[in-house]
């Protein structure tokens, strides 16, 4: 079988070729290309800032997710999933690694993945087999996707389907040295990257022309555009241009991956005019503000949030309706193995609304999943607690690939793993810590059966603190129970601590 | 046409201006962000970071300056080759200080007030910059300032043309070289 060059590639893109950022293809597609199959090809489609607390589809009381709801019927859907960190960078290198936060070291807000790791990552272990195609509109999923590029075939840059689609960030003009270049021009744009060069901003500044027309209430959109930060888009044109990458993806012969990291429903949220005010008002229990909310929100305010990003769910579960449709008629699903997830979920309690802050309650770590095995044409439900470190040795064992050692993670119950009583999830927010140094400044929540135990450390005036949680009878952990459940309280505090201690002792010996 | 181009000392004390300001300038930000980059990335990737942010200052002061050597060239002698340290470092001063002022003052908002201010402070500045370049040279005490502040700053040309190679090499490597 003849290798195809990457101008051929290219020309198998029509649609997103002008934008497109390939790898240099130093590996052959040959293998990859070459005769039919018997491997199914995955789809991880992630949703950004997807709260499972927020979905009709897990219970809640508006119905924002009649789609999913409506595919769920063909998916092994898991009711108990957690989110490894509470924001993008260490969830969703979570996901790439399996592994936790502790162990990857992403933690910090546009971090990396902990360089030994470059070869151990989903992208890598899938191997040259598969044709390997990332895309996220994520600029902190980005970083992980630069790190990858040796092993991917595809990488669209994150500006590809947005409104302003020219190429405009710097470090993309430098293709054999993705990720240096980001941190030096466009590492965190909106705040830093603008004071770093004299004349050189002003390329910035034209890529913000636009920034006042799309942020303007529109007869579209009445809240404005969604905007990832740094650009502007609209959901419609961005899962078109993920419909038409998989279909072209799926007319290879051989099998693919294809990673979407989509921004929706992150904040602001943005939602199409049909899903303005289509929910009524909700009685929310009203929580004490948090002693760490920075934000101090009013409950009013919170609830105003709570609606928009509704409302935001809504407009994106119908567009995640539209794409499966699409691909299941395309017949790509009867072969493909399609993961649905968030990499975090988001909070509006406490004062605080989003995910950029140091809790770790439910609706923050509580995320969808939803696993559509080929051809599979009834509901599963999974209850045991599961991980988004669970999702890569998932995928492994569905392609038969033996799993790392080091690996967190276990195969999802009904992927051949198994339910574990007693298993220990552990979600990990860090932030503020380096991530060349041991934990000493970070949230850490282990969740094992029904209970769940916080423990905040490092925060000036807040340091060393514990909350325990029963979540099956006090699912909104309104009760805390560290000194009411004391059994409980202390077995899981020295198990936490210990797993800590175990992780930082493991760094240092690094 | 040599004759056109001002005296090869006269442009190394006017790019010593501009690489001052241009070159410094872009060291404190660095070093600004330097604590929040030290918490995750290596000292090989920060360096690396570094040689890229330097790189592009060391092109931006080269184009300055080759604006400035294309103005020479293309206007009278007396206007501008005769006095090029004083034309050319007020030039300079007058418009690489207004907009490092700028780049503080919008810091916070860059997504709309930037947008909404630059090109007016764009179009000032560069006015600015005319104005001063054009009276520096009636006023004595000022052309005599700009002919020693130029030349006291071409010590720092001993470390920022280093430095600058230096960098320009790495990011040539890490571009050409790994490919």
């Amino acid at each position: 079988m003849s290798e195809i060059s990457r101008r051929e590639f290219i020309r198998l893109l029509p649609s997103v070729s002008a934008s497109l950022a390939f790898t240099s293809l130093h590996h052959s597609l040959g293998s990859s290309l070459s005769g039919a199959t018997t491997q199914p090809n995955i789809i991880i489609l992630i949703l950004d800032a997807m709260s499972a607390r927020n979905l009709s589809l897990y219970g809640y009381q508006r119905e924002t997710t009649p789609h999913l709801a409506r595919l769920a019927e063909r998916a092994t859907v898991y009711h108990t999933h957690y989110a490894a960190g509470n924001f993008t960078t260490p969830g969703t290198a979570s996901i790439l690694t399996g592994m936790y936060p502790w162990h990857h070291r992403a933690i910090n807000v546009r971090g990396p993945i902990r360089r030994s790791l470059l070869d151990k990552h989903l992208f890598a272990l899938v191997g040259p087999e598969y044709v390997r195609a990332a895309f996220t509109q994520n600029m902190l999923a980005d970083v992980f996707l630069r790190q990858a590029r040796p092993h991917l075939e595809v990488h669209l840059p994150l500006t590809t389907f947005h409104l302003n689609n020219e190429p405009s960030l710097v470090s993309e003009n430098f293709r054999s040295d993705p990720l240096i270049p980001f941190y030096a021009f466009d590492n965190s744009i909106v705040y830093y990257s603008v004071l770093s060069t004299m004349f050189l901003n002003f390329w910035n500044i034209s890529t913000w022309k636009d920034l006042k027309q799309y942020a303007l209430p529109s007869d579209r959109y009445p809240y404005g555009a969604p905007f990832n930060t740094y650009n502007y888009f609209h959901n419609d044109i961005v899962y078109q241009g993920v419909k038409e990458l998989v279909l072209k993806l799926a007319e290879q012969n051989g099998p693919f991956l294809a990673y979407l990291h989509l921004f929706s429903p992150h904040d602001p949220y943005a939602p199409r005019k049909e899903f303005v005010d289509i929910f009524q008002e909700l009685d929310i229990p009203r929580k004490p503000e948090h002693p760490l909310s920075a934000m101090k929100k009013k409950f009013t305010a919170l609830l105003q949030d709570r609606k928009h990003y509704d409302e935001f769910i809504a407009n994106v579960d119908a567009e995640v309706g539209l794409l499966f449709n699409a691909l299941d008629r395309a017949g790509i699903l009867s072969k493909t193995y399609l993961f649905i997830l968030a990499d975090h979920g988001e909070l509006s309690e406490r004062g605080e609304q989003g995910h950029l802050n140091p809790l770790l309650y439910d609706p923050i770590l509580h995320i969808p999943l939803l696993v559509f095995a080929p051809d599979q044409k009834s509901r599963r439900d999974v209850f045991t607690p599961t991980s988004n470190v669970d999702v890569l040795p998932t995928i492994l064992k569905i392609m038969g690939k033996d799993l790392p050692p080091a690996m967190d993670g276990r195969v999802l119950p009904g992927f051949g793993g198994e339910h574990q009583e007693g298993r220990s999830i552990f979600s990990i927010e860090a932030k503020r810590n380096s991530a060349m140094a041991p934990l000493t400044w970070a949230s850490i929540s282990m969740i094992k059966d029904r209970k769940k135990l916080i423990y905040y450390m490092g925060y000036p005036g807040f340091d060393d603190s514990f909350e325990l949680y029963d979540l099956q009878d006090d699912m909104e952990e309104s009760d805390d129970l560290f000194n009411k459940d004391t059994v409980s309280a202390s077995l899981m505090k020295e198990e936490l601590l210990d797993a800590l201690a175990t992780s930082n002792a493991s760094l240092q010996l690094r | 046409m040599s004759i056109r181009w001002p005296a090869s000392k006269d442009i190394i004390s006017v790019y010593a201006v501009i690489a001052f300001l241009i070159q410094v300038w872009t060291i404190y930000v660095s070093f600004e962000q330097l604590p929040a980059w030290a918490s995750f990335l290596n000292i090989n990737e920060l360096m690396a970071v570094l040689a890229y942010r330097v790189t592009e200052s060391f092109i931006e002061c080269l184009l300055f300056l080759g604006i400035l050597l294309v103005v020479s060239f293309l206007l009278p002698p007396r206007f501008f080759r005769d006095v090029f340290i004083i034309r050319g470092s007020a030039f300079a001063l007058g418009l690489l200080g207004p907009m490092i002022l700028f780049w503080k003052l919008f810091r916070g908002d860059p997504g709309t007030l930037m947008t909404e201010y630059a090109r007016l402070w764009m179009v000032g500045t560069v006015l600015l910059a005319s104005l001063t370049s054009y009276l520096a040279v009636k006023i004595i005490s000022v052309a005599d300032f700009l002919k020693w502040i130029s030349d006291r700053m071409t010590v720092f040309l001993y470390l920022l043309i280093p430095l600058s190679l230096v960098s320009s090499i790495t990011v040539l490597i890490r571009n050409i070289l790994q490919r």
